[in-house]
């Protein structure tokens, strides 16, 4: 207990010793190793997390149960209602389960001390009088819930093991209004003097719960008061050792500021228990033309069928992916091999699509997801760029989060403004997130299975444009390693480097470029955006001397003014003209097709862009 | 209000004028009559002082930029008093300035404003050049942007040490660009040239232009020594008086018919006579003695005092006399003004003094414009004689050599005489030979007067 207390204060120090070695601090603090999987500075952040560590349970049949705190302030957030309606999802234990229905092992234990940060639940700023009641719109069963004292520690006791029996019986979810309450303010600038009265707060003072427990216990003759000074004692005394000793304990090397921010590790083995799980029926059938060619839709099916096929622990869920095979039929097939217990249907959440792939991986499985278009990223921009980017950093390495986010952009097919955004850029903003764009079926498929066996979190972006081009795969195992850049067509004159869709762009402009000026260009597809292969698009400048970067995003914040920043820097010698960028219109994407074809970049503009500076 | 210091008009016709150096830094305390800053004309450097105490607030002037006088170029005021952003408007400029007496005719017709002044570096406030009182400079050419150059085609031209200035750009707006370098190269026979690894080196980091050298060592072979000699051969910029010197000249000499009449002068008696008077205690150099004559010469020859542009001929009333003053790194020349009107004495106290100035680099623009003619005198340099060139605005200059003992044919014998050659060049658009011998006989005659040099030094 001690060791706990000293690293708990060490990372409120933000010492070397503290559970997260000083990366993230009380509002972060986590201990992975008893399945502690973080507290959230995002109200409500952790709580589809929670759900997606509960999937886990009910997977690997662990016979754990997952207890989610949250307090009552969360329960007004979109993503702590989507996670109730997720948990309590009909599938996890009608028909759909077939033989193994079980509803998710999850306690949802609300700490509801009455207020927000000042706001008070009860009777400003929420329509129910308890919050138990919430239970009731979300599952028939009412999830059990219960309103119970928090201020009577037995009394919490007992709800928790009623509703730990029940999740272990495969009735879960389970939740808890535990009624409490918070003596002080939200912080230590808050003297709770505007919102609630001194009556009120003696009032809770005289049910304390340390009190109150004490006295239970004295009059059950457990305790006498010889004891209860000596524990007091014991436990002051070794919080000041602790103490004393976590402001002692060394700091964190200023020189290791990035050590954490991503692990380095993949799966090369899959261990045991989980390698070549039985199939429900045979990897789906994909064809290939006679030059051995197949869509670069069906590389990403074949990539997916070929991991799970693999690793039990690799499971693949998003919206409309089950039965019909995704918008876009490119998952085609997988439900029928693998079964609903890894393949399955998600409800229209992408916040909680993305919270449970994080809590999924932290609790030992290595989901894959689905987002049907790029643009819905933003819906659960938390959940990608708070969570799964940054937990395998704030938790000092704690946790691996091997997930993979799958992301189709609609650019291109006249769906307008929210179903056409390039996004990557944004991505690649977030530090601790992988971001990969392949542009052929070959990459696909060998991006893909990498992105899969990599223990970092992936958003692998694919273009709807490019799902029906065609592209030589071999039907055998093969991964395309993260962060190295491929030179799709080699040349001395003139280096293109681009990404996606840009590429094929590239590859047209560079044939007409050959044709009309004699110019031998060098595509370069960079593959991923993060990890960057910086030095093969430096290289490729050293040789030409000329650059043009070309993606489909707007310019305005777009990766491609990364790359020349570092070509710049890196490269101002090599240069024989200056570095000119390619990409659409700073704009929003129009639906119509006139207009959607003036808002993108095509291999015209490279042309162009290209002629300007030979 | 911070008090606006404006950068000041040293001479009547000073149009434009440069700091060389601040004296002072922003925040440094500033007493009445301490030196702010110094100028540079067109013919010298000038201390500026304060008329104001308190802190020099801000420099709006950078040194070395000229910018027209009257410009606001500074404040000073008291600490953490606020300056201007745009420095106020100065005085409005006088108007119809008289024509200058140092230039040559005025214009005939108005001068419409200048468009190359248009381009002048502009400076918030500055008023516009004043309206040109003489022909305007002819439009300085713009000066030559910069040739663009890649970053790769300047490495390349840096690695083999060859200025990428002289190669055409074949580029985007005439950018030169690796191939223009490589082209270059090709044409230019690079791959022909010798060079040992250490003379490049050294090439590259002085910035020699390898393809400028010629090898010393075996089969041309560039070597070390011939890069240290070329870049102990690489052209200096000139000084602004040198390069002031040179343009000044360069017109005169190429836009005025020089002719030359050169006379021996006994200067026997004369240095007796100088000789007596120095052990009285009574010095006088033989300039003096030259100076004085040549004035009086100059009322009798009064073409010599005039200024021709080859249509119309302007005489002078007024003498005023330039003397040549050699300096360390150049030439100047003081002028001594309405010299007719000055005695022996007085002539010989003016000059000493604007000599002394001269030396010591003090003399004001207006202390160096103004001349009618002009006496260059080597005779302490040893030479047996040399032609000068006038001075623009002029008409003759009397170039003064040493004074040598000499074979002598005085009556009837050979004698040893102190014989000095002096040489007038004069402006045969206004001048002929008549003119030229008479005028510098008349000279001659006087230096040559011992009862004339016994008066006047005894006087």
């Amino acid at each position: 207990m001690e060791d706990h207390v000293y690293r708990t204060i060490a990372e409120l120090f933000g010492k070397d010793d503290g559970y997260c070695r000083g990366r993230g601090g009380s509002m972060h603090i986590a201990d992975f190793r008893i399945g502690h999987l973080g507290a959230n500075a995002i109200v409500g952040g952790g709580v589809p997390i929670a759900t997606g560590a509960a999937m886990a349970q009910r997977y690997l049949e662990s016979g754990r149960v997952v207890c989610c705190f949250a307090g009552d302030g969360a329960f007004a957030n979109g993503v702590v209602l989507e996670a109730l309606n997720w948990a309590a999802q009909a599938q996890w234990t009608n028909h759909l389960a077939k033989d193994k229905p079980f509803g998710l092992p999850i306690i949802f234990a609300i700490e509801n001390n009455h207020y927000g940060m000042t706001h008070r639940s009860d009777d400003e700023v929420m329509g129910v009088r308890k919050l138990a009641q919430r239970a009731a719109g979300f599952a028939d069963n009412r999830m059990h819930a219960e309103v119970v004292n928090g201020m009577d520690v037995l009394a919490v006791r007992d709800a928790v093991a009623r509703a730990a029996e029940l999740c272990r019986q495969g009735q879960g979810p389970v939740l808890l209004d535990i009624d409490t309450y918070r003596y002080y303010g939200h912080s230590l600038s808050d003297p709770c003097v505007e919102y609630r009265t001194k009556d009120e707060q003696n009032a809770w003072r005289a049910v304390d719960p340390i009190a109150s427990f004490q006295k239970q216990l004295r009059e059950a003759g457990w305790l006498d008061d010889a004891t209860a000074a000596a524990i007091e004692t014991r436990v002051r005394e070794r919080n000041a050792r602790a103490a004393v000793r976590a402001a002692e304990a060394a700091d964190p090397a200023p020189e290791e500021v990035l050590t954490f921010l991503y692990t380095d590790t993949a799966c090369e083995t899959v261990p045991a228990e989980f390698a070549k799980p039985a199939l429900r029926g045979p990897l789906p059938e994909i064809k290939r033309d006679a030059e051995g060619r197949i869509l670069y839709k069906d590389a990403i099916r074949e990539a997916l069928a070929e991991e799970m096929a693999r690793d039990s622990r690799v499971i693949f869920y998003g919206e409309d992916v089950a039965d019909y095979g995704n918008a876009f039929k490119a998952t085609k097939g997988l439900l029928e091999t693998f079964g609903r217990r890894r393949v399955f249907n998600t409800p229209i959440s992408e916040a909680c699509i993305c919270g449970t792939a994080v809590g999924a991986a932290m609790a030992g499985l290595r989901p894959v997801v689905e987002l049907m278009y790029m643009d819905f990223a933003l819906m659960s921009s938390d959940q990608i760029s708070n969570q799964a980017a940054k937990w395998h950093y704030m938790s000092g390495a704690q946790a691996e989060l091997p997930l993979v986010i799958r992301a189709s952009v609609g650019g291109g097919k006249g769906y307008g403004g929210q179903h056409s955004q390039t996004l990557e850029s944004v991505f690649a903003h977030i530090p601790g997130l992988y971001v990969v764009y392949p542009s052929t079926a070959y990459d696909a498929k060998g991006l893909l299975k990498a992105s899969i066996r990599d223990n970092n979190p992936v958003l692998f972006v694919e273009s709807q444009l490019l799902y029906s081009e065609k592209g030589v795969v071999p039907a055998e195992d093969y991964v395309v390693p993260l962060g190295a850049a491929d030179i799709k067509r080699a040349g001395g004159d003139l280096t293109i480097v681009c990404w996606g869709p840009a590429v094929g762009d590239a590859l047209k402009a560079a044939a007409v470029l050959k044709q009309e000026n004699g110019v031998e260009t060098e595509v370069v597809d960079i593959r991923c955006l993060v990890p960057f292969d910086e030095e093969t698009v430096l290289r490729s400048v050293a040789k030409t001397g000329r650059c043009v970067v070309a993606s489909h995003a707007v310019n305005i914040g777009s990766f491609t003014g990364e790359i020349v920043s570092r070509i710049m820097e890196k490269a101002f010698d090599e240069l024989d003209a200056p570095v000119l960028r390619v990409g659409a219109k700073n704009g929003i994407a129009p639906q119509s097709h006139i207009l959607e074809a003036a808002f993108l970049p095509n291999a015209k503009d490279i042309v162009a862009a290209a002629r300007r500076i030979l | 209000m911070a008090n606006a210091l404006a950068m000041p008009k040293p001479g009547q016709f000073t149009e434009e004028c440069t700091i060389v150096k601040w004296r002072k830094k922003e925040g440094d305390p500033v007493a009445k009559g301490e030196i702010l800053f110094e100028i540079e004309t067109d013919k010298s450097n000038m201390e500026v002082e304060s008329f104001f105490e308190g802190v020099l607030l801000k420099i709006v002037v950078p040194e070395g930029v000229p910018v027209p006088v009257q410009s606001v170029v500074g404040y000073v005021g008291q600490p953490g008093e606020k300056v201007p952003d745009a420095p106020p408007s100065p005085p409005p400029k006088p108007k119809a300035a008289p024509a200058p007496e140092t230039r040559t005719a005025p214009s005939p017709t108005p001068v419409a404003p200048a468009p190359a002044r248009a381009a002048a570096p502009a400076f918030p406030g500055a008023p516009p050049p004043p309206a040109a009182l003489a022909p305007p400079p002819p439009p300085a050419a713009a000066p030559p942007a910069p040739r663009a150059i890649s970053p790769r085609a300047r490495r390349l031209a840096r690695e083999m040490a060859i200025d990428p200035a002289k190669i055409e750009g074949s580029g985007p707006n005439g950018r030169v660009v690796e191939k223009d370098v490589r082209d270059y190269l090709a044409a230019r026979g690079y791959d022909r040239l010798r060079v040992t690894p250490a003379a490049l080196e050294l090439a590259r980091r002085e910035g020699v232009d390898i393809l400028d050298v010629n090898g010393s060592g075996a089969e041309g072979r560039i070597t070390v020594e011939d890069i240290r000699n070329a870049v102990a051969e690489r052209p200096q910029p000139m000084s602004r008086m040198r390069q002031v010197i040179a343009e000044r000249l360069t017109h005169s000499f190429t836009t005025t018919p020089h002719f030359f009449v050169t006379v021996a002068v006994d200067m026997t008696d004369l240095t007796e006579v100088r000789r007596e008077a120095k052990a009285r205690g009574a010095p006088y150099t033989v300039t003096d003695c030259i100076a004085y004559a040549v004035v009086r010469a100059l009322t009798e020859f009064p073409a010599f005092n005039s200024v021709s542009d080859g249509r119309a001929v302007r005489r002078r009333t007024s003498v005023n006399l330039g003397l040549a003053v050699s300096l360390e790194n150049g030439l100047v020349v003081p002028v001594v003004r309405r010299a007719q009107d000055l005695s022996f004495a007085e002539l010989r106290a003016a000059s000493v003094a604007l000599v002394a100035k001269a030396r010591e680099g003090k003399l004001t623009p207006d202390e160096m414009t103004g001349g009618t003619f002009t006496i260059s005198n080597m005779g302490m340099l040893d030479v047996e004689n040399f032609t000068a060139i006038i001075n623009p605005g002029e008409s003759g200059i009397l170039a003064v050599s040493s004074t040598l003992p000499r074979p002598w044919v005085r009556d009837g014998r050979i004698v040893v005489r102190q014989i000095m050659k002096m040489t007038v060049s004069a402006d045969h658009r206004l001048i002929d030979g008549a003119t030229a011998a008479g005028f510098v006989n008349a000279i001659r005659k006087r230096l040559e007067d011992r009862t004339l040099w016994t008066n006047l030094m005894w006087s």
